[in-house]
């Protein structure tokens, strides 16, 4: 912050008083001036404590612990420079609205491939699976649906759900059905987290709530969400000759590259938002950063059409880096050689047409 | 928080009671948003600080707008009376298609 401009002045003579600690709502005896940073607790540490101490002064206890973890937040933010007036802040506030676009289009690709195989992980199969496929889904889903409303808090909250959820599944599936269940689940448990954790550094004031942020989000979630259950539909539903058969049909070669190519849409339609935004009058370079990291988890997803299994290889996942990598790098050549374009076009006079 | 520092200086917890009433109790800012906020606006150079007091022991430091702060909050005021503006036109030309008018 900025240095005073005015005068230090002591008013009201009054000496401090200090209530005994027993005294003391609970927010007010947890940690609070040791989370921040040291400069940042020598310039400020007293005003916000002050600040602090009147708001839980008479609050109820759920409201002060609410309070604490806000400034727990602020502070841990400044520590770890992601508040909003950093740039890797910004980057990943520009980041977290298309990470949940992306992991909330494949939720409910996810939630499609539940509702066509019971049998799958995120199948419905048996209460057990449905309700485990429900719990990692369905928070996406709602996330998405809050951030298009913009409760964006209310969206970090199920984020958390469902990232936690996942992770509770994975355990209990390790101690209770360590098989294959357990595999399947497991596959992908880096990813979500990746995404999770993403989403949740982001400084909330710092990312576009703009009604043309928030539709920007919902499109592209559609955009990554529609293809994709297509293509699941299209390669799942059994022809009618042989209703059984779901694996051993063979396809056209046409079909397959197509299945095979689709693991890279996500990152398509981040380089699309991408591409868009560098193309915008004014755009802001570490909100692009922050769309292109958003695509970058995308470089471990493979095997559509279930999209449920990270790459097998590290030469897959190297080929997967690349294209994503590629696709990024399009776009952000495309949009420097429309705006150079744009800039050196010359301009007929007014008066002359 | 612009509006809350429009007509006066305030401290923190007094930007957070303006807030409240301004908005007929709908917002009430949490203490880590308000310096969040208070960051970002300073870096931003929208508000400065105005002066430090230390009241029962206690440091307060109040904030005031910058000319930069006055100009975006007005240009903010004048978009927001142009929708209200817009709005009322048009609802007055709904009624008047309402009661048989020929707009």
């Amino acid at each position: 912050m900025s240095d005073p401009t005015a005068v230090t002045t002591t008013s009201t003579a009054t000496p401090a008083t200090t209530p005994v600690a027993g005294t003391r709502p609970l927010p007010a005896r947890l940690p609070l001036r040791a989370l921040y940073p040291a400069k940042y607790r020598a310039a400020h540490g007293d005003e916000i404590t002050a600040v602090f101490a009147e708001v839980v002064q008479d609050a109820e206890l759920g409201t002060g612990l609410r309070e604490w973890a806000a400034l727990a937040a602020h502070a841990l933010r400044l520590r770890t420079r992601l508040s909003s007036a950093d740039p890797v802040g910004r980057i990943a506030a520009g980041a977290a609205p298309f990470v949940l676009a992306g992991g909330a289009g494949l939720s409910a690709v996810h939630l499609l491939l539940g509702f066509i195989h019971p049998d799958f992980p995120y199948g419905w199969g048996n209460p057990v699976r449905a309700a485990a496929g429900l719990l990692q889904t369905g928070p996406w889903l709602l996330a998405l649906l809050c951030a298009g409303l913009g409760r964006w808090s209310a969206a970090r909250a199920l984020v958390v759900v469902g990232t936690l959820g996942r992770l509770a599944i994975v355990l209990a599936f390790h101690h209770v059905h360590s098989g294959p269940a357990w595999a399947q689940y497991h596959g992908l448990l880096g990813f979500w987290t990746t995404l999770g954790a993403l989403l949740l550094v982001a400084p909330p004031d710092g990312v576009d709530l703009s009604r043309r942020g928030r539709s920007g989000v919902a499109l592209a979630a559609i955009a990554v969400a529609v293809p994709l259950c297509t293509l699941l539909v299209l390669w799942q539903v059994p022809r009618p000759s042989r209703p059984d058969a779901f694996f051993d049909l063979a396809f056209s070669p046409t079909l397959e590259r197509l299945t095979d190519d689709s693991s890279h849409w996500p990152a398509a339609v981040l380089s699309l938002a991408l591409l868009l935004h560098l193309g915008a009058r004014r755009p802001d370079r570490l909100r692009a950063a922050g769309i292109a990291l958003a695509a970058l988890p995308w470089t471990v997803l493979v095997s559509p059409p279930f999209s449920e299994q990270p790459a097998f290889d590290s030469r897959e996942l190297l080929h997967n880096t690349v294209v994503v990598l590629g696709l990024l790098g399009g776009a952000t050549l495309l949009a420097a050689v429309s705006r150079t374009y744009w800039r050196t076009r010359p301009v007929e006079p007014a008066g002359l047409v | 928080m612009l509006t809350a520092l429009a007509d006066a200086p305030r401290h923190g917890y007094a930007i957070i009671q303006e807030v409240l009433a301004i908005s007929g109790g709908r917002t009430k800012l949490l203490t880590g948003t308000l310096y969040t906020a208070l960051d970002r606006l300073l870096q931003q150079g929208l508000i400065r600080i105005d002066h430090e007091e230390v009241v029962d022991g206690r440091l307060r430091r109040s904030f005031t707008l910058t000319e930069q702060g006055r100009s975006v909050l007005g240009e903010e005021t004048e978009r927001l009376r142009a929708g209200v503006a817009e709005a009322d036109r048009r609802l007055a030309l709904g009624r008047l298609q309402l009661h048989g008018g020929t707009a």
